[in-house]
């Protein structure tokens, strides 16, 4: 049952501070758990639009044939600096901006008007770490009944009223005095909230990284899971002897995905800290559950399965990013997978979701640190000991970098194609586990220094696309160019693949081919996440551009990077519409 | 020529002109625009030092500062360097870099080890030499070979002391290798050594003088033995500047040696309580 909600003109001038004197009432539409599933075909109520993480819209107004039509409707400045992983929101007509220091805009999707911003109030922060995740936030949003899911730097989880940005309710999920923080947005599905945690390298963090469950309209925590520590006998064992206080990483950058037919939600880790393990102390130890895809039961926590993507890791090879939930035919029967490239090294995997059991894997740019499957397991061999340093000092040149590979930019799959999209970078690195602290303070503080960024061995540029078969890992194609795409993709009915540059194109490409048919150019490096919404039957593409720190001019001939970010969103839509 | 002999217009035209932010730095690639400043800052009479404020040696370091700046012709003024980063530094070389762009000329409490920062950065000749301490509670270990192989070591995660036992045990006979368990933070170590989880912890002697100023009660019950590798565990300290600072770096290196030739270095560590443990002035 739909609850209209209607807002008065004096409340919306008392939200913004703004003078709106003649505006029209607004209606909202409140969010229910069957629209979260099913989203409106106009809507994007998510990170990834739905809750399987695909990235995908059914919205097929501008397609292939008329994308070259597209104009600009309006653009926004947004209301913070910092790195721009933005993911505009959209829901009856009302566009939400999560930007960095977690203010929160809500735009007119149609004309680009303010209808209110909440500026976030957070302590000063101890922590220089925790300063820069602010300057980073990505889809810290997300919708919810009347409500706008806020996820914060400084670990809460805030519920504001969708139609004028004032605060609901608000919960310190974690500590982040300890150095926790929020920079990925929370998942909502089963009326419930699920959060994932950041910054789980720092030192009061030991022992500890957290997803935590929430009901969807009070806040209160129903169950919580330690990505470090929940008596698993498997994972102990992998540290060698290094007891849980003294371990570090496994944090939850990205997003997960829920599936309601099991009833569980997935999840990444990240890498285990410090990254090397001659400095981890952890000798051949496996380090589980980092760089691992986990599931858990929505309703209790309790853990149903999980699959290491990178055991040994020593670089930073981070497998947090979003795993996608996909129905295809697996040797001629249709099966549920766990799709994703889970990890900067770019190698994607298909796992059984109800199971974890291993199906396919396919490499994609170019690695010299994956281990391979154990045939009889399907378990990822350790990684490659040419990269595994055996003393401090020892430098080693390991592909992909640090920056990727793949880094936060989220892949897509078509459901019209079957095709599922990665956007990633042909990079290499030079770098050595240092021998000395960068100052000595009574806690640990490194300092990570790296020779250099070479492109990978026959790579015709820094940018990379590729193509996958779902149900088989195949691919279906490849596309290099000079930049690399500094944004996620977004795949759409129209049959279109839409992915920005370091070189401010925006490139709209045929899905089936990876041929761009239509590039237009913004003022800065294209970031965050590309969404398509519909209002009133005219269908709209959103873009951010702004600061971006995986331009790579070094290694990109050529390219220039404005000195000052500015990020801001711009959205098209067919000149037709005018 | 002696650093007395320059003059202090000399000075602060260099140091006018070390505000210029480099183009081609890589480091700067990964740096928002907005976070640079893009003019010159006049800086007066002043020799800006950026500090960690947090560090164990704070305190020899600002007496340091003051002493160059004086043979300078200048007047320190300290500015304190954000804190609290990653195990394995993430965003701190970004951070510092940003720090010395914009507000300092130099950085002082700084570890110096040759070719370990990034190209954007330069260091000066090291100011002193501070060394890794072996600790324990247990009156029969006088030495590392005291400990028998059954127990375990600690070290400050990170930490060229954790670098230098963990090299150390990994030379040794399989059947004689301790286990080393690397620590977060000293108070934790502290807390695993006088529970017995960890035998003997390998720590940076100004880090256990702060350490005993916070637990004096501790004092009798635990006591320094030499490293079996005491040749390797000293580690020098110094200053950090912009790559591109070379006069000044020359400036601050002529006085770091004059404050050794005239003992002055020497007088401080005296003064601090710094000389109870093995410390060279100079460095090494």
């Amino acid at each position: 049952m739909k609850i209209r909600i209607m807002l008065s003109v004096a409340a919306l001038v008392a939200a913004t501070g703004g003078v709106f004197a003649q505006e029209p009432a607004r209606t909202y539409t409140p969010v229910t758990a069957e629209m979260v599933l099913k989203p409106n075909p106009g809507d994007w109520l998510q990170w990834r639009r739905t809750v399987d993480n695909h990235g995908y819209s059914p919205l097929d107004q501008i397609n292939r044939d008329n994308v070259s039509d597209l104009e600009l409707a309006w653009g926004w400045a947004v209301a913070e600096t910092g790195q721009h992983e933005i993911v505009p929101i959209i829901h009856d007509g009302i566009m939400f901006l999560g930007t960095n220091m977690n203010t929160v805009e809500a735009l007119d999707a149609v004309t680009g008007d303010r209808l209110w911003v909440y500026k976030h109030q957070r302590p000063t922060f101890e922590g220089a770490y925790h300063e820069n995740q602010a300057r980073r936030q990505k889809n810290t949003v997300a919708l919810w009944d009347d409500k706008v899911i806020l996820t914060t730097a400084d670990s809460k989880l805030i519920a504001l009223e969708a139609l004028t940005g004032k605060v609901v309710w608000e919960t310190q999920v974690n500590e982040w005095e300890k150095g926790y923080s929020f920079t990925a947005g929370p998942l909502i599905a089963d009326g419930k909230i699920f959060t994932f945690t950041s910054g789980c390298s720092i030192v009061g963090t030991a022992g500890a990284c957290w997803v935590t469950a929430h009901d969807a309209n009070t806040g209160e925590e129903l169950w919580r899971f330690n990505t470090l520590d929940s008596n698993v006998p498997e994972w102990d064992a992998s540290w060698n002897g290094v007891p849980v206080e003294n371990r570090w990483g496994a944090s939850v950058w990205a997003t997960g995905s829920y599936d309601p037919e099991l009833d569980m939600i997935f999840f990444g880790t990240a890498m285990p800290v410090p990254y090397a393990e001659v400095t981890r102390g952890t000798g051949d130890g496996r380090v589980a559950p980092t760089n691992s895809t986990i599931a858990l039961k929505a309703d209790t926590g309790e853990m149903v399965w999980w699959y290491q993507h990178q055991p040994r890791d020593n670089w930073d090879m981070d497998s947090p990013f979003e795993r996608m939930i996909i129905t295809t035919e697996v040797d001629g029967q249709p099966r549920k997978l766990i799709v994703s490239t889970p990890g900067k090294n770019g190698v994607t995997f298909g796992l059984d979701a109800a199971t974890g059991e291993y199906v396919w894997h396919e490499e994609t740019v170019y690695n010299n640190q994956f281990g391979g499957i154990d045939e009889a397991t399907g378990l990822v061999k350790d990684t490659l000991p040419d990269v595994r340093p055996t003393e401090i000092g020892q430098r080693v040149t390991f592909c992909p970098a640090i920056a990727g590979g793949r880094l936060w930019q989220a892949t897509a799959y078509s459901e019209k194609t079957g095709l599922f999209y990665l956007p990633a970078s042909n990079l290499c690195q030079t770098s050595e586990p240092q021998p000395f602290e960068l100052v000595s303070t009574g806690q640990a503080m490194g300092l990570f220094k790296s020779f250099g960024n070479p492109l990978a061995p026959n790579a015709e540029g820094v940018g990379s696309l590729h193509a996958l078969k779902v149900g088989t890992g195949d691919h279906a194609y490849d596309v290099q160019q000079g930049p690399r795409f500094t944004s996620s993709v977004l795949a759409t009915a129209g049959g279109l693949l839409v992915v920005g540059d370091a070189d401010r194109y925006v490139h709209f490409k045929n899905d089936e081919t990876g041929e761009t048919i239509w590039k237009t150019r913004l003022h800065a490096p294209i970031g965050g996440s590309p969404v398509t919404y519909e209002v009133d039957g005219v269908q709209y593409i959103a873009i951010a551009a702004g600061s971006s720190n995986q331009t790579h001019p070094a290694q990109t001939p050529g390219l220039q990077v404005p000195a000052q970010g500015a990020n801001a969103v711009f959205v098209f839509r067919l000149r037709s519409n005018d | 020529m002696t650093i007395l002999h320059r003059t202090r217009l000399l000075l602060g035209a260099a140091l006018l002109a070390l505000s210029a932010v480099p183009a081609t730095a890589q480091l700067a690639d990964q740096i928002e625009g907005d976070r640079l400043q893009s003019w010159r800052v006049q800086t007066g009479n002043h020799l800006r030092l950026c500090v960690y404020p947090s560090s164990t040696t704070i305190e020899f370091d600002k007496a340091v500062g003051q002493a160059i700046a004086e043979r300078l012709l200048l007047s320190p003024r300290f500015i304190d360097l954000p804190e609290g980063y990653g195990l394995d530094g993430e965003y701190a070389a970004e951070d510092f870099y940003v720090k010395l762009v914009n507000e300092c000329d130099a950085a002082l409490t700084m570890t110096i080890v040759p070719n370990a920062y990034p190209e954007d950065f330069t260091v000066t000749r090291p100011i002193a030499a501070f060394s890794y301490i072996l600790v324990s509670d247990d009156p029969a270990i006088t030495a590392l070979t005291d400990i028998p192989a059954t127990e375990s070591l600690g070290g400050g995660v990170m930490t060229y002391g954790d670098y230098i036992l963990g090299a150390h045990i990994r030379n040794l006979p399989k059947e004689r290798q301790w286990r080393r368990i690397p620590f977060g933070t000293n108070e934790q170590m502290l807390g695993r050594l006088l529970d017995g989880t960890i035998a003997a912890m390998v720590i940076f002697a100004p880090d256990y003088q702060q350490l005993l100023s916070r637990h004096a009660d501790l004092a009798d019950k635990l006591h320094v033995a030499p490293l079996k590798v005491e040749l390797t565990s000293f580690l020098n300290r110094g200053a950090v500047l912009l790559a591109q600072n070379t006069f000044l770096r020359s400036e601050m290196d002529a006085a770091i040696t004059d404050m050794m030739s005239d003992g002055t270095i020497d007088r401080i560590l005296k003064d601090l309580g710094m000389d109870k443990y093995p410390v060279r002035a100079g460095g090494i």
